[in-house]
């Protein structure tokens, strides 16, 4: 009998976030539950998908906050399924943010999100949260960040 | 305080089982639903009003297989409107089927724990998750 089974790389986690003391609870936090991850850190959705275009690092998610300077999360997750290139990267994309308004959630899931996740008041509140999406996503079987290796039962 | 229900598409009894039991194990408390065929889901998305937390989907399934169940719900209005997360769950697959699944924008791949345990701690990170996400349909 064959099996497949695989070994995931984690790439690096992406956050958009324009307030420089949340990066800062955001950074701790994930070094607090995830002392080996990258983080790349961008203020502005454009250099995000710079970034994104440019790197042939494939990231592990994208966490991006809803109200942003200049283009707004909404917008860059609508740009990024447009560019034909990074929608098969299909990037686990999740909006990481204190913006409850019912509002934006319902324009946010008119674009195809994988989530939308309140950061919480407090820091433990962070690191729950954070913990809660990082695990379900390195449990997800994803097809640019695997390698295979075919092994037989006995 | 209504639950939104978690909704499972699969076909083997044996599975079924399993899945309730885990449920159990776990201690949730949600209504789980199991639909044997894509129709099925389809129908209690259009004639029902609740907003389910999850869909649960084996792509290998009788009749229509789970990216052709998925493109259905999505190209329902009704059913589309519930923004319900879409969840593949497989055996053992190939890489064009994780391909297929996330040109579909789907929500997650989960390949099928081979313990009980597995199961268990499987379904517990997917609720947990889906539980902290905000939804249109649950928030005041």
């Amino acid at each position: 009998m064959t099996h497949l089974s695989y070994m995931t790389r984690i790439g690096p986690v992406v956050l958009i976030n324009d307030d420089k003391e949340d990066i800062e609870f955001i950074r701790s936090a994930i070094q607090t539950i995830r002392p080996d991850y990258q983080l790349e850190i961008f203020l502005t959705t454009d250099e995000a998908y710079n970034f994104l275009l440019e790197t042939e690092v494939q990231p592990f998610i994208i966490l991006c906050d809803v109200m942003l300077p200049a283009k707004s999360g909404i917008e860059f997750r609508d740009q990024i399924d447009a560019n034909p290139f990074l929608k098969q990267k299909a990037i686990p994309f999740v909006f990481f943010t204190s913006v409850i308004g019912k509002d934006k959630i319902k324009k946010a899931y008119r674009s195809t999100i994988q989530g939308y996740v309140l950061k919480g008041h407090t820091f433990d509140q962070l690191l729950k949260v954070l913990d809660i999406t990082f695990t379900y996503w390195e449990n997800n079987v994803h097809p640019n960040n695997m390698e295979y290796s075919l092994w037989q039962l006995g | 305080m209504n639950l939104s229900p978690i909704l499972v598409v699969a076909d083997d009894p044996d599975e079924i089982e399993l899945i309730n039991d885990a449920a159990y194990d776990i201690g949730i408390k949600r209504p789980i639903h199991y639909f044997r065929h894509g129709d099925a889901l389809l129908e209690f998305l259009t004639t029902t009003d609740t907003a389910p937390l999850v869909i649960l989907c084996e792509i290998n399934m009788p009749g229509d297989n789970g990216f052709e169940i998925q493109q259905k719900v999505a190209a329902n209005p009704v059913a589309r409107h519930k923004c319900v997360p879409f969840i593949y769950w497989s055996t053992a697959t190939n890489e064009s089927e994780i391909i297929r699944a996330y040109d579909l924008a789907s929500h997650g791949f989960f390949l099928k724990p081979n313990t009980f345990q597995d199961l268990c701690e499987t379904l517990k990170t997917i609720l947990d998750y889906w539980q902290k996400s905000l939804h249109p349909k649950r928030v005041e």
